[in-house]
Parts: C-alpha cells; structure tokens; sequence
C-alpha cells in the first residue's frame, strides 16, 4: 500500500470516525431531549383531555338542569303530580327537549323511576328504572357514563341526572350524550392527537375514533387488557396504531368506570403522534448523515490533497532513488516546496545534491579510469611497441655502422638486417592490429539464440584443448532445462564463452574443476563460468576488466575487456567472485530482449 | 214597529249574500293533500291504509261501480239499475245502465264491465247477456252487493299509459308518480258534470306539512293526524268509524314464526291498554278482533288483555329462539312507535322482536312479522272479512264471503285468528280537516270520499 493510499485512509478514516461520532452523539442526544419534550407534551394532552372531558360533563349537567327547570316540564309535574294525572299525553315531551338541547338521549321518570316519556325510545314510557331511585341527591352529582337502551341495543352515554323537585313529587330528567366518533371529536384534540374509545363489553374487537370505528391495533391490545384486569391505566406506551411504520403514538390509557365503579364501561386512549418527532429525527438524520457524509468526502478530498502534498515529494524521492538504483543518475528531484525550510525540502535538496556528488564522483571517476585506461594504454603501447623497437634501432644502428665502415660483409648484414626490420614491423604491424580491432568492436547482430547450445558448441570446441592440458581438467555443465534462449549476437557470444573458458583453463595449471552453468532468473537467463583456479584478491577483481589489464605473461590484457564490451552491447551484466586459492566464478545475467546501446563505459573505439 | 220594518229591510238586504254563499258553484280547485302516495294505478289490494286511501279516493271519483252505499250503508243502484239474485245467492242478474259513457268517448259495454269484475274476483262466472250481467259463483255470495259497492270493484279501464278510464265524475290529468295528481271534470259524466273542475291531489305529505298547509290555505282537504293534538285553525274536521285495523301478520313460510307457541306467546304480551292510551292517545278502540264493533257487534268476544305469565309459559319451553324481524312503515312514525312498543312487550315474554322499517332491499314480505294498517272499505262483515283475507292471504276468511248472518261472520273470523299468524291490535278511525271554503263535503262512515258533489267557494 503506497504512502499516499495510507496517509489518506489515515487523514480520511480519523475525521469520517469523527464526523460520524459527532452526528451520532448529536442524534442520539437530540432524539433524548426531543422524546422527553413530547413525553411532557402527551402527559399534558392527556391531561388537557380529562379536563375537557369533565367539561363536557358539566356541560350537560347544565342541560339536564335547565330542562329540569323548563316551564314545559314543571307544567306536566304539575299535571301528574295532581290526582289522576295522565302521563300519556307527554309521551312525546323528552324528544322535543331532546332536540332543543341537542341531546341524544332524554328521559323524563316519575319519582318511583318509571319512563314518563323517552327520547330515544318512545315506546318505552311505562318501563322502571329502579337505579335512579338510589341516589339522594342527582343535582350534586357528576356526569357518568352508562349503558342506554334504544331500539337498536344498548349504547354508551355520558349521562347526567337532575331532579325536577317543588311539585309534590320528584321526577327525574336524565340526559345523555352518546358516547361516538362525535363526542371524541368534540373533545377537541389537538393536532396530531387520536383519542380512541373501548368498550370492554363489546363483542367485535373495535375502537371507535373521532372518524369512526377502526380495528383494534394489535399494539394496543394487550395494553387494553392489562389495563382492564388490573383496573389501573399503567405506564404509557408507543404503539402503530395503524399500518403505517413510520407513525407510532405514545399511548395513554384513562379508565372510565359506570356508575357503578365497579364495571369499566370505556376505556380511553389518548394517543399522541410521535410522527413530528420521528420525521424531526428522521431530519436530523438525515441532516447528520448528508453532513457525515459531505464531511467524509470532503476529507477525503483533503486527505487526498494533504497525503499528496506529503507523499508527492517522497514519492518523487522514492521514484528518484528508484532510478537513481538502477543507474539513472542523473535523475532530478522537484524541489517547489513553499516552504523551504521543511525536512521532505530539506530531503528533497539533500538528494538532488547527493545525486548531483554521485554525478561528480562518477565523472571523476569514470574520468580517472579513462585517463588511467590512457594511461594503461600508453604503458602497453609503449611496452608493446617499445620491444620491437629496440631491435629495429639495432639493426639499423649496425646497418649504418656497416655502411658507415664500408664493411666486405655489408651486403651479408644489409639482407639481414633488412630481414630483421621487416619481422619487427610485421610484428609491429599485429600489435597495432590488435588495438584497431579492440577499437572496432563489431556490433551485435542480434538474433534468437539458445545459450546453452553455444554452451555445448564451445565445451566441445575446447574439449581437446581441455583434455591435453597438463594436469586434468575436469569439465563440468550444468544448464537449464528451462527456456534459455536469449537475443544476441551468436558468433560474439561464442567469442566471450571460448575467451572465458580459455581463461579458466590458463587459471588450472595444475588441473581443476572448469564448470559451465545457466539458470533462469528475473526474466533472462544467467551464464556462470566457473574455475578451481588460483582465484584473484579484490584488486585483481575490480581491474579484471580493464583494457590492457593482464596477469598473465603474456598477452594484450584486452580479452575480459571484449568481453565486457560484448556483454555491455547485449545490454547484458558481467561481474567475477573470486577469492585467492579458491577459483573464480564469472557471471554474466542476459536479458532475454536487450535493449541496444553503445558502450559509452568504455574507451573510445579506435 | 218602525224597528221592526229596519230590521226585515237589513234583513232582506242581506239575503242575495246569505243565499250567494249557500248556492254551490262550478269551477275552481280542490287542493286535497294526502300522507299516502300512488306510484301506480294498481286496482290490488294494498295493506298500506294510507296508500290505500288515496287509491280509494282515486277510484270513487274516476269510476263507477255497479253498486254504491248510502249513508246507512245500504245498497243503492249505480252502474247496476236494478239486481236481482237466484240460486240462493249464486247467481245474481244486474240490468246495467244505459247510455254511460266513458272518459275516453267510448260507451262502457257490458263487457267491459265483466272483463274487470272478474279480474278482480278469479272465483266468480261473470257474462254480459245484453244490457244484463249475470254473475255466477259456486257457492252463495249474499254480500255480494257490498263487495261490488267496495273500490277495488270499480269499473276502471287500463288507458295507453295505465291511467284508469272510467265512467265517473273526474278523469285522471296530469300524474307525477308518487307526487301529485290532478283529477279534471269529465263534463260528459252521466250521473252529471260535477261543480268542481279539478281536484289536485298532493300525495306524501307528512301530517305535520298538511296542518300547515291548511292553516296557510295552501290546501282545502288534509287528513289529520289523531294521534297529535289538532293545533287551533285545523279547520273543520270530519271522522269516520274506525275503518284501520292495525295488526301484526306473520309471514307464512318463515322459520322463525312457524312456531304457534311462538306466535301465541307475542299475542299474549301485547299490551293494547297502553298503546291505545298512549300512542293512539284513546283514538278509535283496542282491539283483538278483525272488525271493528261498529261493523261486527261482537269484537268483545276475541279477548285482547295482556298475560305476560302465559306468555312466558308459552315461550320458555321453546329454548332459544331466533330473534323475529318485524317490518313496519318506514314514513309511518305512528307504526314506529307501534313497533317499538311491541318490541318491548315481546322482550318482557323472552321473545326477541327487532322492529326494522321497510326499504327497497327489505320488504315486508322478507321479516318475519308485518306490522300493518289495514283499510277496512266496507261496513258489510263479510265483505270486510273477505277484504282483509285476500290483503293478508288469509285462506280461512274466504269462507266470509258466504256468511250471510253475524255468527257466520265471528265463526270465520275467530277460526281465522286461532292459529295467532294474524293478531289484531287496534282499529282507528281516520279524520280529515277541510277549509270552510270548502262546502257539501262527504264523507262515509267507512272513509269513502265523493268529491263530486262538493264545491268550493270563489277565492277572496
């Protein structure tokens, strides 16, 4: 994983942990607050509706009292409380004040509790009400619900009762409202607000609400039925009150006894939507989650912006140092840095001027191994040169002496000396031969070869020359069965692997092991020439390849120079390992395709 | 003496006034509104009185019949100028008139006449021989002249659009189902032009509405509503014996009331007392019987007092019972209140009675028990026994026809109400206001209506 990739993941990971965390405690924390607010602003609903619901009680009290005041109704008190009254002709008296009262339900009863007349159900004058009879004094007492009889059943009422009393004998007015989806919605709720009604002696599991009648909840009917077993109205409770997920009410129950409070006639709910608080959370959700995930990219983005304002310049150092390794030197590194005072400028200036030194340190090097391969160079021409020199200067020394002395045996040492110089020239002429070829080093014709086969070719080549050596010599292969087919010049290749192994055979004289092996590395294929020789210290080593360069008695000192330049012209790598006593190893690594180059690590071609 | 000649000048300088105001007059409109209301010109019997009513009241001024009744309930010619009977009563000869002519310009033939007879008596041989009808029954009809006397024997002709055609005194005009009709003179009429020229009739009007209506002048004729007191102004109001029976009638074929004991049990928790006294407010009488005292004489002998104990008894050992569906009058709040009252004496004996009122998608023929108002249109015993038989289907009374005599009549009656599938409750009579405008106003003991002798004064 790159430096950027982790500076990134690092920068972009701390602040979306952040981020994230910050929303989260926000939510969390303002869900609370809100909850708490609306838990406070449900307990207030519900008190708001027993207060309203009292109201409404008192409201028809009001009513039930001035219809016991009404003229129409002290007047038939008047009438039946005289001998012989006829209740028959106020059958219809309860349905007239019933509709001037807007009441749904009125019933006018005798002191005994018989139905004078009934709004609701007319026909039901005659029928006694025993109950009414059992309370002192209706005109103190509150309103309450009941069951009231009508054609079509029993219903629930709130009911208030009043006296009609100061004609001789008592009557009662009991008015009543019925208890629906209308005195629900009288009761004002507020917005947001469901009050909804069970009757626990119902047989069909419905509730009645402001709109009418809905199937019970499956949320809320256990609630109900605790709350109906242990007559209490337990803790609130939120509860999907319809199919909706999303709207979930805190539920209140308030238990409505009858007259008797014994028997729960109704139930109530007041219902509170938590549907603002979830959409508010929903918001603040969603606000959080665009905001994490705005501030997620943006410091991904910033993060991507700082790790490649950190990681560029190392990345430039790293990408720079990489090349620099594999021998680009003078590679370059970006120092625009605004600040140049910071360590990666400081690093950035340390290794442009270190690259710059190696730069130095290899001019100067290469340099002085030029000068000192001139140098070589003129100590070997004029060692080479100088040997038959001398005896040209000999012999044309004696030639003029001859000359000179008018010798009788002149024409004797004229063809003699003559002789010798053309032999000396002859000489001089290969030495000089040999330094125009070194100059001009043929370029590789590059072609698919198979390196083990020119292996084999020049073990058996040499393999007669290997056999009469002195001491035995005992030739060893060890090549590749993998793919060993490089691209090179065969015929310079054969040259660098017969120069080599003459090499070894020259480093055996008392015999020894000459081994030849190749194995398959990094995409290319590696030739090791191997001797049991007398080995070379590290100087040998390091000069091996140097032109001229010999530690043999004889010869140009130019061999291992070729084959170094052969091997720099197939872009290929030579390097020896050698210890005194214990042999030496050349090893030269081809890459399969080389790249063509000049050899400008070398002495200019003559 | 001189005070004496200043009042006979006073006196006779009022006369052209006073005998103006008594002379009746021809033209004008009789506005008469009615609860009841037609959709149809259906001679069949209806068991809805109030529908029964204004169909009544159509075919008394539209058509004639062979016979009518005087104010004594005596036979009197119409159609039929004379009759004579053979065979014990089962063959009856009646000369027909001549010369009378119908609304629509044809002569009425003789058998026409037979044509509509015996449309609506499948049991009689009816055959015009001349300008006489005889008619033919297997057994004796002695009150065969009451039955022709009664609507539903009226002599009416089907015209292109189902409007009866008759012979009487008004035609049928302009007729919006269910809402109005207007009855025009028929000038040609051979018992003579009536003094009105149209009578428009207002129909489904609630009591309430033809009270106002009246007091407003917006009416001449209303009916009234005896239940409620009559406001002042109501106008001047006539009443007839009580011709409504009110009776509960089981629905033949039904599970739920096939059971006498079930049937028995409701009749014997009826609680009439308190229905007359206080619903019908002691309008017309409590009743157990079919026909009411004034035309039977024996009604006191089918006993109608509550027993809730035998009630009880006769319910208990059935179990449980199905709840019975009682249909009444949905436009009708005198049969709500009726309804509801014996759905409470029902429930006293155990008995569950779920009064329903009557819609398009629940006929009376689809509950168990009927709640109906029966118009009685005949003072004759036997022919109100036949009457009410063929409006309830009650086989049993088609013996009343041949009962000539009153034991006759209360044995085919009390055999008709042994099996309690039909439980009287009360007969009520029925009343109309008219305006003083309105003058020569007739009407029968039994509620027939002729409006042909009546006028109305010119308007002030």
């Amino acid at each position: 994983m790159s430096l950027r990739t982790r500076l990134l993941l690092s920068f972009g990971g701390i602040v979306a942990i952040t981020v994230a965390l910050v929303t989260y405690a926000g939510f969390v924390g303002a869900g609370r607050v809100f909850e708490r607010l609306d838990d406070q602003r449900t307990a207030a609903v519900a008190q708001q509706f027993e207060r309203e619901y009292k109201l409404q009680g008192e409201a028809l009290a009001l009513r039930a009292s001035a219809i016991s005041r009404s003229q129409s109704l002290r007047n038939m008190a008047l009438v039946l409380s005289a001998p012989g009254g006829d209740p028959a002709g106020y059958v219809n008296l309860a349905s007239l004040l019933a509709t001037e009262q807007q009441l749904d339900y009125l019933e006018i009863l005798s002191q005994d509790g018989t139905i004078i007349s009934s709004a609701q159900w007319p026909a039901r004058f005659g029928v006694n009400l025993p109950w009414v009879a059992d309370v002192p004094d209706w005109n103190s007492q509150p309103a309450f619900l009941q069951y009231e009889e009508t054609p079509e059943g029993k219903e629930l009422a709130f009911v208030s009762v009043r006296e009609v009393s100061g004609t001789g004998q008592n009557f009662f007015v009991v008015a009543g409202r019925r208890i629906d989806s209308n005195f629900l919605k009288s009761l004002a709720p507020p917005d947001g607000t469901r009050l909804l009604l069970w009757q626990p002696s119902s047989s069909t599991a419905e509730l009645e609400d402001a709109e009418g009648t809905i199937s019970m909840p499956a949320e809320l009917k256990p609630m109900l039925e605790e709350s109906l077993q242990e007559r209490k109205k337990g803790r609130p409770r939120l509860v999907h009150l319809d199919d909706s997920a999303s709207d979930v009410y805190m539920a209140h129950v308030i238990l409505r006894p009858g007259r008797d409070s014994n028997k729960l006639l109704a139930i109530l709910v007041v219902a509170s939507s938590r549907k603002e608080l979830h959409e508010l959370q929903s918001r603040i959700r969603n606000i959080g989650l665009l905001v994490g995930v705005g501030g997620i990219l943006l410091s991904i983005l910033a993060s991507r912006w700082s790790a490649a304002r950190i990681s560029r310049p190392i990345e430039q150092l790293s990408s720079a140092a990489q090349d620099v390794a594999a021998g680009n030197w003078e590679r370059k590194v970006d120092a625009t840095s605004a600040n140049n005072k910071d360590d990666v400028s400081q690093l950035v200036a340390s290794f442009n001027q270190m690259t710059d030194e190696l730069l130095r340190q290899r001019d100067r090097a290469l340099q002085a191994e030029r000068v000192a391969a001139w140098r070589e160079l003129a100590r070997r021409l004029a060692h080479e040169l100088k040997n038959p020199m001398f005896p040209l200067q000999i012999t044309i020394e004696n030639l003029m002496k001859a000359h000179q002395q008018k010798s009788p045996e002149f024409e004797e040492i004229f063809a003699e000396s003559t002789s010798t110089l053309l032999a000396e020239l002859t000489n001089l002429k290969k030495i000089v031969g040999r330094f125009s070829d070194f100059s001009k080093m043929p370029m590789p014709q590059l072609q698919t070869v198979n390196v083990n086969q020119i292996l084999e070719d020049v073990a058996k080549l040499l393999a007669p020359q290997v056999a009469s050596a002195g001491k035995p010599i005992k030739m060893e292969t060890d090549l590749t069965s993998g793919d060993a087919k490089i691209s090179a010049d065969p015929e310079l290749l054969r040259r660098v692997f017969e120069n080599l192994v003459l090499n070894a055979i020259d480093a055996m004289p008392d015999g020894g092991i000459l081994r030849m092996a190749t194995t398959t590395a990094d995409g290319g294929v590696v030739v090791e020439i191997s001797d049991t020789g007398a080995g070379m210290d590290a100087e040998e080593a390091s000069r091996i390849f140097t032109p001229y360069y010999t530690t043999k008695q004889h010869g140009t000192g130019l061999g291992l120079a070729i084959v170094q330049s052969v091997i720099s012209d197939h872009d290929a790598r030579i390097s020896v390992a050698s210890r005194p006593g214990e042999g030496s190893t050349f090893r030269m690594e081809f890459q399969r395709r080389p790249t063509m180059q000049t050899s400008d690590a070398a002495i200019g071609r003559v | 003496m001189k005070r004496t000649l200043s009042l006979l000048a006073a006196a006779l300088s009022l006369a052209p006034f006073t005998w103006a105001a008594t002379r009746p007059r021809f033209g004008g409109t009789l506005r008469v509104e009615t609860r009841g209301a037609i959709s149809s010109f259906d001679i069949t019997e209806d068991s809805n009185a109030a529908r029964a009513f204004v169909r009544d009241l159509i075919l008394s001024n539209v058509c004639d019949r062979l016979i009518t009744l005087n104010a004594d309930g005596d036979p009197q010619p119409s159609l039929a100028a004379s009759w004579r009977s053979e065979r014990d009563g089962r063959s009856w000869y009646f000369v027909l008139q001549d010369g009378v002519r119908l609304q629509n310009g044809n002569a009425l033939s003789p058998q026409a006449i037979v044509t509509a007879l015996t449309a609506q008596n499948p049991d009689w041989q009816a055959r015009a021989t001349g300008n006489e009808l005889l008619i033919q029954s297997d057994n004796p009809v002695p009150n065969i002249l009451y039955q022709l006397a009664e609507p539903h024997n009226s002599i009416c002709l089907a015209g292109n659009n189902g409007q009866w055609i008759g012979s009487g005194p008004f035609q049928i005009g302009d007729f919006q189902a269910g809402q109005q009709l207007e009855l025009r003179a028929f000038d040609d009429a051979w018992q003579g032009r009536p003094f009105l020229d149209r009578v428009h009739i207002q129909m489904g009007r609630s009591f309430t509405d033809q009270a106002a209506d009246l007091q407003t002048q917006r009416a001449d004729v209303v009916e009234n509503d005896l239940t409620q007191p009559r406001p002042a102004g109501s106008g001047i109001v006539g009443f007839t014996e009580p011709v409504e029976l009110i009776a509960l009638a089981f629905t033949p074929n039904h599970q739920a009331s096939a059971d006498p004991g079930v049937r028995e049990g409701l009749a014997r928790a009826l609680d009439r007392s308190s229905i007359y006294s206080v619903l019908l407010h002691r309008q017309g009488q409590p009743s157990a019987a079919l026909l009411p005292a004034w035309i039977s004489g024996y009604d006191h002998l089918f006993r109608g007092v509550q027993d809730l104990t035998l009630a009880r008894q006769l319910r208990n050992p059935l179990g449980s019972l199905m709840p019975l569906s009682l249909a009444f009058d949905a436009g009708d709040d005198l049969a709500r209140l009726v309804a509801e009252r014996l759905s409470l004496n029902a429930q006293a004996a155990g008995i569950t009675l779920q009064p329903r009122p009557e819609t398009p998608s629940f006929r009376g023929f689809n509950a168990d028990v009927r709640l109906v108002r029966l118009r009685l249109e005949s003072p004759n015993a036997g022919a109100a026994l036949t009457r009410i038989g063929n409006t309830l289907n009650l086989a049993a009374l088609q013996k009343a026809q041949t009962a000539a005599t009153a034991d006759a009549t209360y044995a085919v009656e009390s055999d008709a109400l042994k099996d309690f599938s039909t439980i009287p409750i009360a007969h009520l009579p029925e009343a109309f206001s008219h305006a003083p405008t309105v003058h020569d106003w007739s009407i029968t003991r039994w509620g027939e209506i002729k409006l042909a002798d009546l006028w109305i004064e010119a308007g002030k």
